[in-house]
Protein backbone atom coordinates (compact mmCIF):
# COMPACT_ATOMS: atom_id res chain seq x y z
CA UNK A 1 0.00 0.00 0.00
CA UNK A 2 1.25 3.36 -0.78
CA UNK A 3 1.53 6.21 1.87
CA UNK A 4 -1.77 8.06 -0.59
CA UNK A 5 -3.49 4.61 -0.23
CA UNK A 6 -2.86 4.63 3.26
CA UNK A 7 -3.69 8.06 4.17
CA UNK A 8 -7.33 7.58 2.40
CA UNK A 9 -7.78 4.65 4.58
CA UNK A 10 -7.19 6.73 7.46
CA UNK A 11 -9.17 9.11 6.25
CA UNK A 12 -12.08 6.74 6.60
CA UNK A 13 -11.16 4.62 9.51
CA UNK A 14 -10.91 8.50 11.48
CA UNK A 15 -14.48 9.74 10.32
CA UNK A 16 -16.01 6.26 11.44
CA UNK A 17 -14.17 6.11 14.83
CA UNK A 18 -14.73 10.16 15.58
CA UNK A 19 -18.61 9.72 14.46
CA UNK A 20 -17.67 12.99 11.84
CA UNK A 21 -20.97 12.54 9.97
CA UNK A 22 -20.73 15.94 7.81
CA UNK A 23 -16.94 15.17 6.63
CA UNK A 24 -15.90 13.15 3.93
CA UNK A 25 -12.63 11.83 2.63
CA UNK A 26 -12.09 14.91 0.20
CA UNK A 27 -12.65 17.37 3.40
CA UNK A 28 -9.46 16.30 4.91
CA UNK A 29 -6.27 18.00 4.21
CA UNK A 30 -3.92 15.33 4.84
CA UNK A 31 -1.22 17.47 6.10
CA UNK A 32 -3.47 20.31 7.94
CA UNK A 33 -3.57 20.05 11.76
CA UNK A 34 -5.97 17.26 13.35
CA UNK A 35 -6.28 19.55 16.57
CA UNK A 36 -7.27 23.16 17.16
CA UNK A 37 -7.12 24.11 13.79
CA UNK A 38 -8.06 21.71 10.84
CA UNK A 39 -10.66 19.30 12.17
CA UNK A 40 -10.64 20.73 15.55
CA UNK A 41 -10.50 17.59 17.77
CA UNK A 42 -10.03 18.05 21.50
CA UNK A 43 -8.23 15.88 23.53
CA UNK A 44 -11.40 12.89 23.83
CA UNK A 45 -10.55 12.12 19.83
CA UNK A 46 -7.03 12.13 20.79
CA UNK A 47 -7.47 9.19 22.76
CA UNK A 48 -9.52 7.43 20.05
CA UNK A 49 -6.92 8.04 17.47
CA UNK A 50 -4.58 6.08 19.66
CA UNK A 51 -7.23 3.46 20.12
CA UNK A 52 -7.63 3.60 16.37
CA UNK A 53 -3.64 2.80 15.76
CA UNK A 54 -3.66 -0.04 18.64
CA UNK A 55 -6.73 -1.65 16.75
CA UNK A 56 -6.64 -1.19 13.68
CA UNK A 57 -2.68 -1.72 12.95
CA UNK A 58 -1.36 -3.16 16.01
CA UNK A 59 0.68 -0.48 17.26
CA UNK A 60 1.29 0.37 20.64
CA UNK A 61 1.86 4.46 21.13
CA UNK A 62 4.41 3.65 24.46
CA UNK A 63 5.35 7.33 25.21
CA UNK A 64 3.08 9.96 25.72
CA UNK A 65 5.50 12.18 24.70
CA UNK A 66 5.22 11.07 21.03
CA UNK A 67 1.47 11.34 20.61
CA UNK A 68 0.99 15.06 19.46
CA UNK A 69 3.98 14.30 16.97
CA UNK A 70 2.38 11.21 15.60
CA UNK A 71 -1.09 12.81 15.77
CA UNK A 72 -0.31 16.11 14.05
CA UNK A 73 -1.54 15.30 10.94
CA UNK A 74 -3.78 12.45 8.96
CA UNK A 75 -0.15 12.09 7.07
CA UNK A 76 2.02 12.20 10.00
CA UNK A 77 -0.28 9.27 11.72
CA UNK A 78 0.34 7.85 8.00
CA UNK A 79 4.62 8.03 8.48
CA UNK A 80 3.83 6.26 12.17
CA UNK A 81 2.43 3.69 10.36
CA UNK A 82 4.89 3.09 7.71
CA UNK A 83 7.74 3.62 9.97
CA UNK A 84 5.86 0.52 12.29
CA UNK A 85 6.04 -1.56 9.44
CA UNK A 86 2.17 -1.99 9.76
CA UNK A 87 1.14 -0.35 6.24
CA UNK B 1 -46.31 27.59 47.91
CA UNK B 2 -48.14 26.37 44.35
CA UNK B 3 -46.53 24.91 41.41
CA UNK B 4 -47.16 25.75 37.55
CA UNK B 5 -45.99 24.22 34.21
CA UNK B 6 -45.53 27.46 32.36
CA UNK B 7 -44.01 25.39 29.06
CA UNK B 8 -44.12 21.76 27.74
CA UNK B 9 -42.60 19.81 25.29
CA UNK B 10 -42.97 16.18 24.09
CA UNK B 11 -40.87 14.24 21.86
CA UNK B 12 -42.64 10.87 21.11
CA UNK B 13 -43.95 8.22 18.94
CA UNK B 14 -46.27 11.12 17.51
CA UNK B 15 -45.70 14.14 16.15
CA UNK B 16 -46.10 15.86 19.35
CA UNK B 17 -43.04 17.79 18.71
CA UNK B 18 -44.74 20.20 17.25
CA UNK B 19 -46.05 21.12 20.27
CA UNK B 20 -50.39 20.37 19.09
CA UNK B 21 -52.16 17.36 19.61
CA UNK B 22 -51.68 15.43 15.57
CA UNK B 23 -54.78 15.76 14.01
CA UNK B 24 -54.00 11.86 12.88
CA UNK B 25 -51.98 9.63 15.18
CA UNK B 26 -48.91 7.68 13.43
CA UNK B 27 -49.71 3.77 13.41
CA UNK B 28 -47.88 1.00 13.11
CA UNK B 29 -47.65 -2.88 13.18
CA UNK B 30 -45.47 -3.58 15.60
CA UNK B 31 -43.89 -5.16 19.00
CA UNK B 32 -42.66 -1.61 20.00
CA UNK B 33 -42.90 2.31 18.82
CA UNK B 34 -40.27 5.11 18.11
CA UNK B 35 -39.73 8.51 18.24
CA UNK B 36 -40.70 10.28 15.54
CA UNK B 37 -37.64 12.27 15.76
CA UNK B 38 -36.59 16.08 14.17
CA UNK B 39 -33.77 16.77 11.89
CA UNK B 40 -31.35 17.11 14.90
CA UNK B 41 -28.99 18.95 12.94
CA UNK B 42 -31.35 22.28 13.16
CA UNK B 43 -31.74 22.02 16.91
CA UNK B 44 -28.21 20.75 18.46
CA UNK B 45 -24.82 22.50 17.27
CA UNK B 46 -22.84 19.60 15.69
CA UNK B 47 -19.90 20.08 17.76
CA UNK B 48 -22.66 18.73 20.29
CA UNK B 49 -24.07 16.32 18.31
CA UNK B 50 -20.89 14.66 17.00
CA UNK B 51 -20.68 12.33 20.69
CA UNK B 52 -24.53 12.08 21.45
CA UNK B 53 -26.26 8.77 21.84
CA UNK B 54 -29.68 8.46 20.69
CA UNK B 55 -30.72 9.77 23.81
CA UNK B 56 -29.41 12.51 24.64
CA UNK B 57 -29.89 14.07 21.26
CA UNK B 58 -33.79 13.27 22.27
CA UNK B 59 -33.69 14.68 25.97
CA UNK B 60 -31.29 18.00 24.97
CA UNK B 61 -33.65 18.79 21.71
CA UNK B 62 -36.67 18.63 24.10
CA UNK B 63 -35.14 20.35 26.67
CA UNK B 64 -34.23 23.28 24.34
CA UNK B 65 -37.76 23.48 23.01
CA UNK B 66 -39.04 23.56 26.60
CA UNK B 67 -36.57 26.52 27.03
CA UNK B 68 -37.86 28.11 24.46
CA UNK B 69 -41.41 28.16 25.16
CA UNK B 70 -40.64 29.33 28.87
CA UNK B 71 -40.80 33.01 29.26
CA UNK B 72 -38.59 32.37 32.52
CA UNK B 73 -34.89 30.95 31.93
CA UNK B 74 -35.10 28.01 34.57
CA UNK B 75 -31.87 28.22 37.18
CA UNK B 76 -32.43 23.75 38.34
CA UNK B 77 -32.46 21.02 36.08
CA UNK B 78 -33.91 17.61 37.45
CA UNK B 79 -34.26 14.30 35.05
CA UNK B 80 -36.33 11.56 35.81
CA UNK B 81 -35.40 8.31 33.67
CA UNK B 82 -36.20 4.67 34.63
CA UNK B 83 -33.17 2.89 32.59
CA UNK B 84 -30.49 5.30 31.51
CA UNK B 85 -28.72 5.52 28.72
CA UNK B 86 -29.22 1.92 28.29
CA UNK B 87 -28.26 2.55 24.34
CA UNK B 88 -24.58 3.75 25.95
CA UNK B 89 -24.29 1.79 28.86
CA UNK B 90 -25.16 -1.59 26.31
CA UNK B 91 -22.36 -0.19 23.62
CA UNK B 92 -19.71 -0.27 26.64
CA UNK B 93 -20.62 -3.46 28.51
CA UNK B 94 -20.43 -5.46 25.08
CA UNK B 95 -17.08 -3.83 23.95
CA UNK B 96 -16.51 -4.77 27.37
CA UNK B 97 -17.23 -8.74 26.75
CA UNK B 98 -16.21 -9.07 23.11
CA UNK B 99 -12.69 -6.81 23.12
CA UNK B 100 -9.81 -5.94 25.33
CA UNK B 101 -10.72 -4.26 28.13
CA UNK B 102 -7.56 -1.84 27.60
CA UNK B 103 -9.09 -0.33 24.00
CA UNK B 104 -12.19 0.91 25.05
CA UNK B 105 -13.78 3.48 23.53
CA UNK B 106 -14.17 6.54 26.32
CA UNK B 107 -17.18 7.92 24.91
CA UNK B 108 -19.88 5.25 25.41
CA UNK B 109 -18.68 4.91 29.29
CA UNK B 110 -18.57 8.82 29.16
CA UNK B 111 -22.33 9.14 28.00
CA UNK B 112 -23.55 5.90 30.22
CA UNK B 113 -23.44 7.49 33.15
CA UNK B 114 -27.26 7.79 34.13
CA UNK B 115 -27.11 11.65 35.06
CA UNK B 116 -25.23 12.47 31.60
CA UNK B 117 -28.17 13.97 30.13
CA UNK B 118 -28.89 16.14 33.01
CA UNK B 119 -25.41 17.81 32.71
CA UNK B 120 -25.36 18.08 28.77
CA UNK B 121 -28.29 20.17 29.27
CA UNK B 122 -27.11 22.24 32.41
CA UNK B 123 -24.11 22.83 30.25
CA UNK B 124 -25.89 23.42 26.96
CA UNK B 125 -28.25 25.72 28.35
CA UNK B 126 -25.99 27.14 31.21
CA UNK B 127 -28.12 26.40 34.22
CA UNK B 128 -25.77 26.55 37.09
CA UNK B 129 -28.18 25.77 40.05
CA UNK B 130 -29.25 22.75 41.80
CA UNK B 131 -28.87 19.25 39.20
CA UNK B 132 -30.36 16.27 39.91
CA UNK B 133 -30.92 13.10 38.51
CA UNK B 134 -33.69 10.05 39.44
CA UNK B 135 -33.42 7.20 38.58
CA UNK B 136 -36.41 5.16 40.21
CA UNK B 137 -38.07 3.03 37.53
CA UNK B 138 -41.79 3.84 37.41
CA UNK B 139 -41.83 6.63 40.23
CA UNK B 140 -38.68 8.23 38.29
CA UNK B 141 -41.13 11.21 36.47
CA UNK B 142 -43.45 12.00 39.74
CA UNK B 143 -40.27 11.75 41.92
CA UNK B 144 -38.41 14.46 40.01
CA UNK B 145 -41.55 16.62 39.57
CA UNK B 146 -41.73 16.22 43.81
CA UNK B 147 -38.36 17.35 44.38
CA UNK B 148 -39.14 20.75 41.65
CA UNK B 149 -42.46 21.67 44.17
CA UNK B 150 -40.39 21.33 46.98
CA UNK B 151 -37.69 23.30 45.26
CA UNK B 152 -39.98 25.85 44.77
CA UNK B 153 -41.58 25.61 48.20
CA UNK B 154 -38.15 26.01 49.78
CA UNK B 155 -37.36 29.17 47.68
CA UNK B 156 -34.49 27.30 46.27
CA UNK B 157 -35.70 27.81 42.70
CA UNK B 158 -37.98 30.13 40.72
CA UNK B 159 -38.38 28.27 37.44
CA UNK B 160 -36.79 24.23 37.38
CA UNK B 161 -36.72 22.58 34.11
CA UNK B 162 -37.87 18.93 34.98
CA UNK B 163 -37.33 16.32 31.98
CA UNK B 164 -38.33 12.63 31.88
CA UNK B 165 -36.78 10.08 29.11
CA UNK B 166 -36.54 6.90 28.15
CA UNK B 167 -35.02 5.59 25.47
CA UNK B 168 -35.96 2.15 23.56
CA UNK B 169 -33.15 -0.53 23.05
CA UNK B 170 -33.37 -4.05 21.83
CA UNK B 171 -31.10 -5.55 25.24
CA UNK B 172 -34.16 -3.83 27.59
CA UNK B 173 -36.71 -5.30 25.31
CA UNK B 174 -35.56 -9.07 25.18
CA UNK B 175 -34.78 -8.18 29.38
CA UNK B 176 -38.53 -7.54 29.94
CA UNK B 177 -39.72 -9.94 27.40
CA UNK B 178 -38.42 -12.57 30.07
CA UNK B 179 -40.83 -11.75 32.21
CA UNK B 180 -43.69 -11.89 30.01
CA UNK B 181 -43.68 -8.39 29.41
CA UNK B 182 -44.29 -7.50 25.78
CA UNK B 183 -46.87 -8.75 23.14
CA UNK B 184 -45.54 -11.89 21.09
CA UNK B 185 -47.36 -10.74 18.09
CA UNK B 186 -46.73 -7.21 16.43
CA UNK B 187 -50.01 -5.51 16.53
CA UNK B 188 -51.30 -2.07 15.29
CA UNK B 189 -50.93 0.39 17.88
CA UNK B 190 -54.67 1.94 17.19
CA UNK B 191 -55.82 -1.62 18.04
CA UNK B 192 -53.83 -2.12 21.38
CA UNK B 193 -56.29 -0.99 23.69
CA UNK B 194 -58.31 -3.36 22.52
CA UNK B 195 -56.85 -5.68 25.14
CA UNK B 196 -57.34 -8.98 23.62
CA UNK B 197 -53.59 -10.56 23.97
CA UNK B 198 -51.50 -10.52 27.56
CA UNK B 199 -48.87 -7.87 27.37
CA UNK B 200 -47.85 -4.26 26.13
CA UNK B 201 -45.52 -3.23 23.21
CA UNK B 202 -42.45 -0.88 24.34
CA UNK B 203 -41.72 2.65 23.48
CA UNK B 204 -40.37 5.31 24.36
CA UNK B 205 -40.01 9.52 25.02
CA UNK B 206 -38.68 12.47 26.32
CA UNK B 207 -40.81 15.07 27.81
CA UNK B 208 -39.66 18.15 29.91
CA UNK B 209 -41.59 21.08 31.88
CA UNK B 210 -40.60 24.55 33.17
CA UNK B 211 -42.16 24.32 36.78
CA UNK B 212 -42.16 27.73 38.17
CA UNK B 213 -43.34 29.60 41.09
CA UNK B 214 -45.16 32.07 39.07
CA UNK B 215 -48.21 31.59 37.27
CA UNK B 216 -48.02 32.23 33.34
CA UNK B 217 -50.78 33.53 31.26
CA UNK B 218 -52.35 29.53 31.05
CA UNK B 219 -51.76 29.17 34.93
CA UNK B 220 -51.79 25.97 35.14
CA UNK B 221 -50.99 24.41 38.54
CA UNK B 222 -49.16 21.18 39.33
CA UNK B 223 -51.34 19.91 42.21
CA UNK B 224 -49.34 17.25 43.21
CA UNK B 225 -47.13 14.19 42.02
CA UNK B 226 -47.12 11.18 44.21
CA UNK B 227 -45.68 7.43 43.78
CA UNK B 228 -46.40 4.22 46.16
CA UNK B 229 -45.93 0.69 45.97
CA UNK B 230 -48.63 -1.61 44.53
CA UNK B 231 -50.20 -3.37 46.86
CA UNK B 232 -53.77 -4.40 44.52
CA UNK B 233 -57.01 -2.55 43.39
CA UNK B 234 -58.63 -1.79 46.91
CA UNK B 235 -55.42 -0.20 48.19
CA UNK B 236 -55.11 1.48 44.96
CA UNK B 237 -58.88 2.76 45.40
CA UNK B 238 -58.04 3.87 49.39
CA UNK B 239 -54.98 5.48 48.17
CA UNK B 240 -56.72 7.68 45.42
CA UNK B 241 -59.28 8.94 47.25
CA UNK B 242 -57.50 9.89 50.15
CA UNK B 243 -55.07 11.77 48.26
CA UNK B 244 -58.11 13.61 46.72
CA UNK B 245 -58.60 14.60 50.67
CA UNK B 246 -55.20 15.44 51.52
CA UNK B 247 -55.47 18.14 48.62
CA UNK B 248 -59.04 19.32 49.35
CA UNK B 249 -60.37 17.29 46.61
CA UNK B 250 -63.07 15.54 45.77
CA UNK B 251 -63.96 12.57 42.94
CA UNK B 252 -66.82 15.10 41.62
CA UNK B 253 -64.06 17.73 40.97
CA UNK B 254 -61.25 15.57 38.38
CA UNK B 255 -62.91 16.09 34.56
CA UNK B 256 -60.18 14.07 32.96
CA UNK B 257 -58.43 11.15 33.99
CA UNK B 258 -56.06 9.69 32.04
CA UNK B 259 -55.27 6.40 32.63
CA UNK B 260 -51.99 4.46 31.59
CA UNK B 261 -54.11 1.61 30.19
CA UNK B 262 -51.84 -0.23 27.93
CA UNK B 263 -53.61 -3.44 26.11
CA UNK B 264 -52.55 -6.09 28.54
CA UNK B 265 -55.28 -8.36 28.90
CA UNK B 266 -53.83 -10.03 32.06
CA UNK B 267 -53.71 -6.60 33.95
CA UNK B 268 -55.77 -3.55 32.43
CA UNK B 269 -58.77 -3.90 34.01
CA UNK B 270 -56.96 -5.53 37.77
CA UNK B 271 -54.92 -2.17 37.40
CA UNK B 272 -57.40 0.58 36.13
CA UNK B 273 -60.87 -0.35 36.29
CA UNK B 274 -61.21 0.42 40.05
CA UNK B 275 -60.17 3.84 39.36
CA UNK B 276 -62.13 4.27 36.44
CA UNK B 277 -65.16 3.89 38.76
CA UNK B 278 -64.13 6.22 41.52
CA UNK B 279 -64.93 8.97 38.74
CA UNK B 280 -68.12 7.92 36.70
CA UNK B 281 -68.77 11.34 35.29
CA UNK B 282 -65.20 12.36 33.68
CA UNK B 283 -63.44 11.94 30.68
CA UNK B 284 -61.22 8.95 30.82
CA UNK B 285 -58.41 9.31 28.21
CA UNK B 286 -55.36 6.78 27.32
CA UNK B 287 -52.23 7.03 25.59
CA UNK B 288 -49.94 4.16 25.43
CA UNK B 289 -51.73 2.94 21.94
CA UNK B 290 -49.43 6.54 21.21
CA UNK B 291 -46.27 6.38 23.00
CA UNK B 292 -45.52 2.44 24.30
CA UNK B 293 -44.91 1.56 27.91
CA UNK B 294 -41.85 2.80 29.01
CA UNK B 295 -41.19 3.58 32.58
CA UNK B 296 -41.51 7.70 32.49
CA UNK B 297 -44.38 7.12 30.34
CA UNK B 298 -46.62 9.36 32.35
CA UNK B 299 -44.77 11.91 30.79
CA UNK B 300 -46.79 11.66 27.57
CA UNK B 301 -50.26 12.06 29.99
CA UNK B 302 -49.08 15.32 31.26
CA UNK B 303 -48.15 17.03 28.24
CA UNK B 304 -51.28 16.01 26.75
CA UNK B 305 -53.12 17.40 29.83
CA UNK B 306 -51.54 20.69 29.98
CA UNK B 307 -52.16 20.81 25.84
CA UNK B 308 -56.03 19.99 27.28
CA UNK B 309 -55.82 22.72 30.49
CA UNK B 310 -54.42 24.80 27.55
CA UNK B 311 -57.24 24.63 25.25
CA UNK B 312 -56.86 21.80 22.97
CA UNK B 313 -59.35 19.77 22.77
CA UNK B 314 -58.50 15.80 23.05
CA UNK B 315 -58.52 14.12 20.29
CA UNK B 316 -61.22 10.98 19.64
CA UNK B 317 -58.55 8.97 19.30
CA UNK B 318 -56.75 9.13 22.63
CA UNK B 319 -60.44 9.08 23.89
CA UNK B 320 -61.78 6.35 26.39
CA UNK B 321 -65.02 7.56 26.85
CA UNK B 322 -66.68 10.65 26.62
CA UNK B 323 -67.18 13.23 29.52
CA UNK B 324 -70.17 16.39 29.70
CA UNK B 325 -67.92 18.51 31.47
CA UNK B 326 -65.31 21.25 30.27
CA UNK B 327 -61.48 19.62 31.85
CA UNK B 328 -60.18 22.06 34.52
CA UNK B 329 -59.16 19.46 36.69
CA UNK B 330 -57.28 16.23 35.65
CA UNK B 331 -56.28 13.06 37.49
CA UNK B 332 -53.18 10.95 35.66
CA UNK B 333 -52.96 7.66 37.35
CA UNK B 334 -50.66 4.68 35.99
CA UNK B 335 -49.71 1.92 37.15
CA UNK B 336 -46.98 0.00 36.34
CA UNK B 337 -47.40 -3.46 38.19
CA UNK B 338 -45.27 -2.73 41.44
CA UNK B 339 -45.58 1.10 41.50
CA UNK B 340 -49.08 3.49 41.29
CA UNK B 341 -48.35 6.89 40.26
CA UNK B 342 -50.99 9.99 41.01
CA UNK B 343 -50.29 13.21 38.94
CA UNK B 344 -52.83 16.37 39.62
CA UNK B 345 -53.06 19.64 37.00
CA UNK B 346 -55.79 22.08 37.20
CA UNK B 347 -56.22 25.09 35.83
CA UNK B 348 -56.21 27.84 38.34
Amino acid sequence: MTQEELIEQLKDQIIKALSLEDITPADIDADAPLFGEGLGLDSIDAIELILLLEKEYGIKVEDPRQRREILASVRTMAKFIEDNGKA
Amino acid sequence: MASYIISSALLSPQKTFEGTFPEEPITTESLYLLCAEPDYKQIIPPVRLRRMSHILKMGLATSYLCINESKVKPDSVIVGTGQGCTGDLENFMRACSEGPEELLSPIPFINSGHNTLAGQIAMASQIKGYNMTYLQEAASLESALSDAMLLLEEGTSECTLVGAIDEFSALSFKIFDRDQYWRKEAVNNLDLLKAEKPGAIMGEGAGFFCISNRPDRQNIELVASESKMNFGTEASVKWVTDLLNQYNLTTNDIDMLFVGRKGDLLTDDTSYAGIEQLFPTATIAAYKHLSGEFPTVQSVALWMAVKVLSGQQLPDYATLKAGTRTAKTILLYNNDLSTENVIIVRKG
